[in-house]
């Protein structure tokens, strides 16, 4: 069995780093095991809860193991659908790595037996019609990606109902957090062409706010580990100081990041 | 009509976004004095061309690009101020009574203008996120002004222009002066999304070319940094924040004068 199972992990090219059972770890991108014990989810038990843009969907799984009743995961499978900056003219190309999540998801969900739901929908399509409201939404890493963010939080709202509380956990910029501490700022492009708005930790705030949500407590930097996927050392010696800060730096700790826990604005 | 009925005609307009010479001698008051920099953009030449202004409001780019000798000058605006894109905790307040904004249709100013001058721009309404090139059709030279800021998604509006621009876009924005001044070369914004100004993204000197490249523009050419300045528009109070700025805005566009920090780029779509 568990060698059935190491065979599925193998085979996939992983984003999230989950221990599953056999004491097999999968190597993602990134390793979220020890920061989400810092991240302040909300009571849990009984709650229908949403993980929205949930990739391998490993904070769909943690809101299942801590005693939600229900929990969906919403991520978009077609690649070529993700908002990127500059869109390959290749068709082939843009399609690159659909599927790749949902097929991770399915593996985990098997492996840990919990009972996620997976909705494959664009953030900017959620409706309260297909999915329903929830009582607990979790957002993370997700609003960087988006060249419209303000737009998709609206769409979260469209499923909150009075009471929900939406946890929001999003990758800012640490240098523009401490140079502007109070002044909502964000970095168009960074790094990468998935990377749109970055914001440092009051931009990540007055985002929630200008997408129609109240921030009721919020908090960071807090560092985001990198997972397995991501080699320790460089192929080459880094020419550039930004390449020497990240694997000195930035490797050895974790991207920053921020939470903030929000309530629906009333409209 | 003569130069003093028509100056009654502007003045008994409630209110004026643009200040305009209607005729010699006979101009309007309005927020914002475009005159003395306007030769500073760098125009590409309109002579004989079709041409688009976006976001026109009382119409001064769209004037100027028929004064340039453009062909055809089309103008779209959005006329109720209610459809702008306000940042949702200012929806729920009570748009008409905003001092500034509310009045008559924002194409009545601009209508009246028209008539004074003689002109011949076509005006339509028209959102920029709804430009359709099967619907308004392409152009040589298209031109915004100052009006990325306004939008949520200055992105989707960018890619709307692009699809309409067979020739060149001249995209004059207000650009943030420390974030360019200490974020020289980094895109940066600062975020607002809040309150009754409706501004969304506050771009500095690179994040308006990012914007523009993001979006399948390739720049050609910048504009030096200029002020577009405060004419009946209210000034900011004079705190010490304010006069550094004013500093600031003087080291690097070489004139005092009050107003809002601009820099135009003259792009060309490069897919």
């Amino acid at each position: 069995m568990s060698t059935e199972l190491e065979r599925r992990v193998d085979e996939l090219d992983w984003y999230h780093t989950f221990d599953l059972p056999g004491g097999i770890v999968t190597p993602g991108l990134f390793d979220h095991r020890k920061v989400v014990r810092r991240l302040p989810f909300p009571e849990l038990a009984g709650k229908r809860c949403l993980d929205a843009a949930s990739a391998d969907g490993f904070f769909a799984f943690e809101m299942a193991r801590r005693g939600a009743a229900e929990v969906v995961s919403v991520d978009l499978s077609d690649a070529s659908r993700q908002d990127w900056q500059r869109a390959p003219r290749d068709p082939e190309a843009a399609a690159r790595g659909t599927g790749r999540a949902t097929s991770a998801f399915e593996v985990v969900r098997d492996a840990l037996g919990l009972p996620v739901e997976r909705v494959d929908l664009s953030l900017y399509d959620i409706g309260p019609d297909r999915l329903g409201t929830f009582d607990v939404i979790f957002m993370g890493n997700i609003l960087l990606h988006l060249s419209d963010p303000a737009k998709a939080l609206h769409a979260l709202r469209s499923v909150a109902g009075e009471h929900t509380v939406l946890l929001s956990y999003e990758a800012v910029s640490l240098p523009m957090s401490i140079l502007r501490p109070r002044t909502p700022t964000a970095q168009l492009w960074h790094q990468d062409d998935a990377q749109w708005w970055t914001p440092n930790l009051a931009g990540h705030r007055r985002l929630l706010h200008a997408g129609g949500w109240d921030v009721i407590d919020s908090g960071g930097p807090l560092f985001q580990p990198f997972g397995g996927h991501m080699p320790r050392w460089p192929k080459r010696i880094p020419r550039r100081p930004r390449e020497w800060i990240f694997w000195t730096c930035t490797r050895r700790v974790g991207g920053a990041t921020a939470w903030a826990l929000a309530r629906p604005a009333p409209a | 009509m003569d130069a003093g009925e028509m100056q009654r005609r502007l003045d008994a307009h409630p209110f004026w976004y643009h200040s305009l010479d209607v005729a010699p001698g006979v101009s309007t008051k309005g927020w914002f004095d475009l005159r003395p920099v306007v030769d500073l953009l760098p125009w590409p030449n309109v002579r004989g061309k079709r041409c688009l202004d976006i976001g026109t409001f009382d119409g001064y780019l769209a004037f100027e690009l028929e004064r340039r000798g453009a062909a055809e000058v089309v103008a779209i605006d959005v006329e109720d101020h209610l459809q702008w894109d306000w940042p949702p905790d200012y929806r729920a307040a009570d748009l008409a009574r905003d001092p500034g904004f509310s009045g008559p249709p924002k194409g009545a100013g601009f209508r009246l203008a028209a008539e004074l001058m003689g002109s011949k721009v076509d005006w339509r309404p028209l959102s920029i996120y709804d430009l359709d090139p099967a619907e308004i059709g392409t152009f040589d030279v298209v031109v915004c002004g100052s009006l990325l800021l306004h939008l949520r998604d200055p992105l989707r509006a960018l890619e709307a222009v692009r699809r309409v621009t067979d020739g060149v876009f001249l995209s004059s924005e207000q650009i943030e002066l420390w974030l360019s001044v200490f974020g020289r070369g980094r895109p940066l914004f600062t975020l607002n999304g809040s309150g009754g100004e409706c501004q969304w993204f506050n771009s500095n000197a690179a994040g308006h070319k990012r914007m523009l490249y993001a979006a399948g523009f390739e720049v050609e050419r910048v504009s030096k940094a200029y002020t577009v300045r405060y004419d009946a528009h209210p000034r900011p109070p004079r705190t010490p924040r304010n006069l550094l700025t004013a500093v600031g805005v003087r080291a690097v566009t070489g004139a005092w004068a009050p107003g809002v920090l601009h820099r135009a780029a003259l792009a060309r779509p490069r897919v």
